[in-house]
């Protein structure tokens, strides 16, 4: 495992013009990946880590938003590319796994076609039947055992989880260095979604993709990543190896978080967090937790990041 | 919860029991049962969970206790009185819903206070003044500042449509509340608070909760009793700490090595499963056998023979499982 | 304090669209023009029978800025009074269309079944008929007066709101909303009025206003064929069909009445266009 970063975004900014004023969506985000890690970026809804996502795969596209920083893969800087530079990029150097599999999937083709099509696009001088065979092999990486009926099937003839190995399959197939996983699994049911974790631990080590998981989950982000990214409100608030964070989490967030999830011990009930997410057309100055936090104070105006280990960074004055 | 069973004389009267509910589902594909014919009680001032995968019928369940659905055959019985298959106005107020989504639960056209006054106005909430204070004292109740009464949905958060959702099913004095995935769409920060909210107004009020969830670190925390579904058949039913202690049936123990814990001391707690022998299986399993069969990596020739019978475990505990999971098993499998 | 907030962020999003705006300008002209056409016309006495033989047939020019037609009237001035009926034949019909083809269509979309099946198969029948001919045939049985021909019309525009109720009624009526009303124990008539009805508004609003302009083509194209308002009442359609004998040297008889219609449907669609985004793609 080599220990340059092969996917980086660097001090992004988002901001997006709305009726209620311009909102500040991504409020410099650092973070990055090396080839073949597992890495998850967790936090609630409306933190900013899909529009961290979607921004990855270039996929955000709004006439009244404009983007600051750099997102670089491999030595290209992304945010800096138009529709035609995207085409030999996405789905061939990074891709997505999508949350909802049924609804990633076009409903009128069948998985054989849509495979066979995911292959030629990043590889145009593969002929149908080579691709056609590729599909095969992949789909039995993924553990199906009958691929054949499989391909000829629409995605709607299968399960869910039928579906989402297709996805993972699909994300996969042309070997990219990165894969973007949107809460993979999380619209299928526990069983299915700890298989799904399974299968992408083994598949990305075997091609060596590195995977930034997007979740709410805290307890799959710890099941499944080497190091953790924790978002609020457009901002990293801490990063650190999955173990350090659980065991020794140090920003107030990532300790209220950690509360706030129902535990299999079942000795009380999980502690809320108090307050509410910030406005983001008028966010607190510097550490947009401070109004919720217990901890705060004046300092808190422009936290610092603090590095009480090394690899493990806060941005919390405490 | 305990204490919300012991402001009741009887904690273990049975409020709600049903026998022998099938409910088919005729398709072009063939009769699908989304209930084969399930029995369970429901105790008065206790909280059952109904835990299992989509399409395992556990919403379909609780349509059935609210009357927005009726079973193609079997009885639910409502203190021992047979439910009849319109609902009269009486029974209406003594069942309410909290459905899953805050974001149609409540008419976007609505005000809070247009949406809490419908069941004042249905069930005798009194003069147009009367109802305008129980409605200030349900919000209260719920904790959403009085002058919300004006606000349109589209201006509250998630968790505060699911407080209004809730005051709406407090409205009518009910009986029994079907939680259906209550806090499945919430933050987690937010689903603790509605959780203890939950929690405060069952000892309050003594209420009865059909749980509703797929969430099975929520259902530790929350339920007295649980019943596990799968494809239409309760697999395995009984108090929550010895279920969780000790689950029998095979799904029931691949259920709950799949929870994704914070800790290793949560860990532990887990059964061990052998992910790699587990089929994803699609196939319906046919009718007359173990419902798992097609996904079980422990079958045995009884499986196939026909629905297994329940074994009883415990006075509270029981399963229907062929092979189950020895007891204390976690030992030598670790 | 919050319904004005939400009026202005609807208006922010309609505003967003300049084409609909200059529709709205256009139909609040057009409108304003036909409410007070007595005083903003330059000859409105001509609005009914009058005859002027020394300014027969006279091209646009300064007093008479459309011309003026066979019997010497000022076409500017019998336009703006056809605008009169022409919105009136639009909101006469559509009174009657909407109230009817909505109803069916939530009762039908809420009660499914076969009553639901007996009323879309109905809806089907009107449907399948060409509109211009049904309305044709029922002015063939009946008298041919502006109260039937808006009879007419109105029996050719309900099934098409049946039909768009009858599909949002069905996804409504499993909505979370809709569900709790009924565990509540809220009546149907309730259900369908007080829960299903007002998440309708935005996309039959947005319909009607497209169909103005549709109503006010097919009546004037009524009249154009013969099937309309009795002269001398000033109509866009029929001035269109007894200028077009003369075309091409009395032009402007046809064609500023044509144009006065295109405008006028134009108007109507551009702010249809712009409630359908401020609504959202919700049809």
């Amino acid at each position: 495992m080599s220990t340059d970063p092969v996917f980086s975004i660097e001090n992004l900014h988002l901001r997006i013009r709305q009726f209620e004023g311009e909102a500040h969506i991504l409020n410099g985000v650092n973070l990055h990946l090396r080839a073949g890690e597992r890495v998850a970026l967790v936090g609630e809804s409306g933190c900013g880590k899909s529009s961290t996502a979607m921004m990855s795969l270039g996929l955000m596209e709004a006439r009244s938003m404009r983007a600051e920083g750099r997102i670089i893969l491999d030595g290209t800087d992304l945010l800096s590319l138009r529709r035609r530079g995207w085409q030999g990029v996405r789905g061939r150097q990074i891709s997505m796994i999508f949350q909802d599999p049924g609804a990633a999937l076009n409903p009128v083709f069948t998985v054989g076609d849509q495979l066979v099509t995911a292959i030629r696009r990043g590889n145009p001088s593969k002929s149908r039947s080579d691709a056609q065979g590729l599909a095969t092999d992949g789909l039995r990486q993924v553990h199906i055992n009958d691929p054949e009926r499989v391909m000829s099937s629409y995605p709607f003839q299968l399960s869910g989880g039928l579906n989402q190995r297709v996805l993972i399959t699909m994300a996969l197939i042309n070997r990219p260095k990165v894969v973007v996983a949107d809460e993979p699994g999380s619209a299928l049911d526990v069983t299915v979604q700890e298989q799904t974790l399974r299968l992408m631990t083994e598949l990305c080590a075997d091609v060596d993709a590195a995977v930034l998981l997007i979740s709410h989950n805290l307890g799959v982000v710890r099941r499944f990543a080497q190091r953790i990214y924790v978002m609020y409100s457009g901002t990293i608030v801490e990063e650190a190896d999955t173990a350090t964070l659980f065991s020794a989490p140090r920003h107030p967030y990532t300790k209220a978080l950690l509360a706030a999830v129902p535990r299999l011990t079942g000795e009380r009930l999980p502690e809320p967090i108090p307050g509410r997410v910030p406005d983001y057309t008028d966010p607190p100055v510097g550490c947009r937790f401070r109004p919720r936090c217990p901890h705060q104070r004046s300092e808190c105006v422009d936290p610092p990041f603090a590095e009480p280990a090394p690899g493990h960074r806060v941005r919390c004055v405490l | 919860m305990r204490s919300a069973a012991a402001a009741y004389p009887a904690g273990d009267e049975v409020l709600i029991r049903i026998e022998d509910l099938w409910r088919d589902f005729v398709m072009r594909s063939g009769t699908i049962h989304a209930l084969a014919g399930v029995s369970l009680d429901i105790r008065r001032g206790r909280t059952l969970a109904l835990v299992g995968e989509s399409g395992s019928g556990k919403t379909t369940l609780g349509n059935q206790i609210l009357g927005t659905d009726t079973p193609t055959s079997g009885r639910i019985l409502f203190e021992g009185r047979d439910m009849p298959a319109r609902r009269d106005t009486q029974m209406r107020r003594r069942i309410q819903v909290v459905q899953q989504s805050p974001y149609t639960t409540l008419n976007p056209k609505r005000t809070v206070r247009q949406i809490l006054d419908l069941p004042l106005s249905i069930h005798d909430g009194g003069p147009r003044r009367q109802r305008r204070e129980r409605i200030a004292e349900l919000l209260e109740i719920v904790g959403i500042p009085s002058d919300f009464m004006e606000r349109h949905p589209h201006s509250l958060s998630g968790g505060q449509r699911q407080r209004v959702a809730l005051a709406r099913a407090l409205a009518s004095k009910p009986d029994v509340i079907v939680l259906d995935e209550p806090t499945s769409s919430l933050d987690v920060s937010v689903q603790a608070r509605i959780l203890r909210l939950l929690v405060d107004l069952q000892a309050r009020y003594g209420l009865t909760y059909l749980f509703i969830t797929h969430d099975l670190s929520v259902v530790r925390n929350i339920a007295d009793e649980v019943a596990v579904l799968y494809r239409g058949h309760v697999v395995e039913h009984g108090t929550t700490p010895e279920l969780f202690r000790a689950p029998r049936h095979r799904y029931t123990t691949m259920l709950l090595s799949s929870i994704p814990v914070l800790s290793e001391e949560e860990e532990a707690l887990k059964p061990a499963w052998d992910w790699d022998v587990t089929a994803t299986a699609a196939e319906p399993p046919s009718t007359g056998t173990c419902p798992f069969l097609p996904r079980c990596p422990h079958a045995v020739a009884s499986c196939s023979l026909g629905v297994p019978p329940r074994v009883a475990t415990s006075p509270t505990n029981w399963h229907a499982c062929c092979n189950p999971r020895p007891e204390g098993a976690d030992a030598d499998a670790r | 304090m919050m319904a004005r907030r939400f009026q202005s962020r609807a208006w922010y999003r309609f505003s967003a669209e300049p084409m609909a705006v200059l529709g709205l300008v256009l139909l609040a002209a057009i409108t304003l023009a036909a409410i007070l056409a007595p005083f903003v016309t330059p000859f409105p006495e001509h609005a009914s029978s009058f005859v002027d033989f020394r300014n027969m047939s006279q091209p646009p020019s300064a007093s008479h800025w459309f011309g003026t037609d066979l019997v010497g009237r000022d076409v500017l001035t019998r336009v703006v009074y056809g605008y009169r009926i022409s919105l009136t034949v639009g909101i006469v019909v559509l009174g009657l269309a909407v109230p009817l083809g909505v109803t069916l269509g939530m009762i039908a979309g809420y009660a499914g079944g076969r009553l639901g099946a007996v009323i879309m198969r109905i809806t089907d029948v009107f449907l399948a008929i060409p509109a211009l001919v049904l309305a044709m045939a029922v002015l063939g049985v009946l008298d041919r007066t502006l109260i039937n021909g808006l009879i007419a019309l109105a029996v050719l525009w309900w099934p098409w709101y049946t039909r768009m109720v009858y599909n949002q009624t069905r996804a409504i009526r499993n909505e979370g909303y809709v569900v709790a009303a009924q565990v509540v124990g809220a009546s149907h008539s309730w259900v369908l009025f007080g829960e299903i009805l007002p998440n309708l508004v935005p996309s039959i609003l947005t319909k009607f206003t497209l169909d103005l302009g549709f109503v006010i083509l097919v009546a004037s194209a009524l009249s154009f064929l013969g099937l309309g308002v009795e002269p001398p009442t000033p109509d866009l359609g029929s001035m269109v069909a007894e200028g077009a004998g003369y075309l091409p040297d009395m032009w402007w008889m046809p064609v500023f009445p044509g144009l006065a219609i295109l405008l006028v449907v134009l108007a109507f669609n551009l702010v249809g266009d712009g409630l359908r985004s401020m609504f959202g793609d919700g049809m």
